[in-house]
């Protein structure tokens, strides 16, 4: 038995007095009604926080031209993969090889193949037929086995037009990526695969067409600028600086540099970020990368199907309006 | 005039600058969340007639986090990083010497994308723990759950003191 102040034996109370029961339910309650009120005290705060942090940005002018746009968009895109999926196949049908028709003439401006909506996870990232087929029924770029130059032209980045050198290879994003700041375009020297090959679809994802870069392998990625880019000034293409290390996009798929740079579109501003990623050190592929960019161009005419004979008038632009900038053969580093 | 077009450019010019808040918060760049918004109410507007007589903000509101989700998960973005050009999207520094609202914006940003959605229809949109889950798709407890996460988060991102030291509220 204890004496009355003398703490009881097993309790952890300071000073040794256990609380009796009813006294230790209301301090548990009062211990989380406060702790409720300390959760909601913080809620309150964070709605006001951002009521007053969140601008007021004033209302676009034609933003409901923009949705109309949008929406004609989006159904002239389902009628053309309907009609280009149907003219494959009565080519196909009729005998016609459709790389035969792409092959030929000089630097025939095409439009980059688009990504199929069915995808095919492939370990190696994508194989190479021979033939500019990437083996899984999708064709992600035109055949350059003749060694000649071609142009590609990205609709969906507003009309971007690039020489495309031996060797390389075009991809743009999926269809249903096409719209603003998450369209991009891919070139590479060496297979791409149709689908991102390896995606976490929980939280952040980046991911690529390629798995895993080869020894002297390289990947251009082209996507809008946004942010405070947009607003630099610029001629052309600024000089592709190499990154202190490089990101974690590039790591995971090898690479081991990275550079980065600028495009400027019509407007004479930044409009696209282009980041190179290479597996190794490679002079000649940083040059060739910097050659096709520099060669930037943009068409604002309608989408065009590929040509065959007269390709040299597609080209030279008896075609739909060129409105690109003037690139200089050594780009100044004129970014402001 | 379609009579469902005049109610849906009505809808547009009503709500049209709170949506595009909402936007903001979820992109953290004006131009993106313009982008979001006219690409969400272009997937709207064909389904118009069927959803303007039901709460058409709630279904707006939900096309937007969705699809805000959906260009998250599809992206493919390098992350660049170059001497020359600003970093239009930098990591938190809760020391830094910026304003409000790029502080917020980018406190947001840096949270998981379900918990960014959580904190701007909970907190910014008001909406109730059961309107938030019915958005998402999930259940009370797990927007419940992500609210706590995303006020530790935030709490942890932001600067302590905002206005020259009064805290708000």
């Amino acid at each position: 038995m204890t004496a009355v102040g003398e703490p009881r034996p097993g309790s952890d109370r300071p000073g040794g007095r256990a609380l009796d029961p009813d006294r230790q339910d209301r301090q548990d309650r009062q211990d989380q009604q406060d702790q409720q009120s300390q959760q909601e005290q913080q809620e309150l705060e964070l709605r006001v926080l951002l009521e007053r942090a969140v601008p007021r940005l004033p209302d676009p002018e034609g933003r409901l031209a923009g949705v109309r746009e949008r929406v004609v968009l989006a159904r002239r895109r389902r009628r053309t993969a309907g009609a280009a999926a149907a003219t494959v196949t009565a080519l196909v049908l009729a005998g016609v090889l459709l790389p035969g028709v792409l092959r030929g003439g000089s630097g025939p401006v095409l439009p980059a193949a688009p990504v199929p909506s069915v995808s095919h996870h492939d370990d190696d990232g994508g194989r190479d037929d021979g033939d500019g087929r990437d083996g899984r029924g999708a064709t992600p770029e035109p055949s350059r086995s003749d060694g000649q130059d071609e142009r590609v032209r990205f609709p969906q980045l507003g009309g971007l037009s690039l020489r495309l050198l031996p060797g390389w290879r075009a991809q743009k994003s999926p269809e249903d990526a096409v719209s603003g700041p998450y369209a991009h375009a891919f070139l590479a020297n060496q297979p791409l695969a149709d689908h991102p090959p390896a995606c976490d679809t929980k939280e952040l994802t980046e991911c690529g067409p390629i798995v895993s870069l080869l020894p002297g392998g390289a990947l251009v990625s082209i996507a809008p600028a946004s942010g405070d880019a947009r607003s630099i000034e610029l001629q052309g293409l600024s000089e592709l600086s190499l990154a202190g290390s490089p990101s974690s996009f590039c790591r995971n798929i090898g690479g081991t540099k990275e550079y980065g740079a600028l495009l400027a579109g019509p407007s004479n501003r930044a409009e696209f970020t282009v980041s190179l990623c290479l597996g190794g050190d490679s002079p000649v592929v940083v040059e060739d990368v910097h050659t096709m960019i520099a060669s930037a161009d943009f068409v604002t005419g309608p989408d065009e199907p590929p040509t065959n004979g007269s390709t040299a008038t597609a080209a030279t632009g008896s075609g739909p309006t060129h409105s690109g900038p003037t690139f200089s053969a050594t780009p100044p580093r004129n970014a402001k | 005039m379609d009579p469902g077009d005049a109610d849906f450019e009505a809808f547009v010019a009503a709500r049209g600058a709170r949506l595009l808040r909402v936007a903001w918060l979820l992109t953290g760049d004006a131009h993106l969340a313009e982008d979001l918004l006219q690409s969400t109410l272009a997937k709207v507007w064909p389904k118009w007639s069927r959803i303007s007589g039901d709460r058409p903000e709630a279904y707006v509101r939900k096309a937007l986090v969705h699809l805000h989700a959906s260009w998250w998960r599809r992206r493919w973005r390098g992350e660049l990083s170059y001497a020359d050009v600003p970093d239009a999207a930098g990591a938190v520094d809760a020391y830094a010497h910026v304003d409000l609202e790029q502080s917020l914006a980018a406190a947001v940003r840096a949270l998981p994308v379900r918990q960014r959605a959580v904190v701007v229809l909970r907190y910014f949109e008001d909406l109730s723990v059961q309107d938030t889950a019915a958005a998402l798709g999930c259940s009370p407890g797990t927007v419940k759950s992500q609210s706590s996460r995303a006020l530790r988060s935030l709490r942890a991102l932001l600067p302590e003191r905002v206005d020259g030291g009064d805290r708000c509220g």
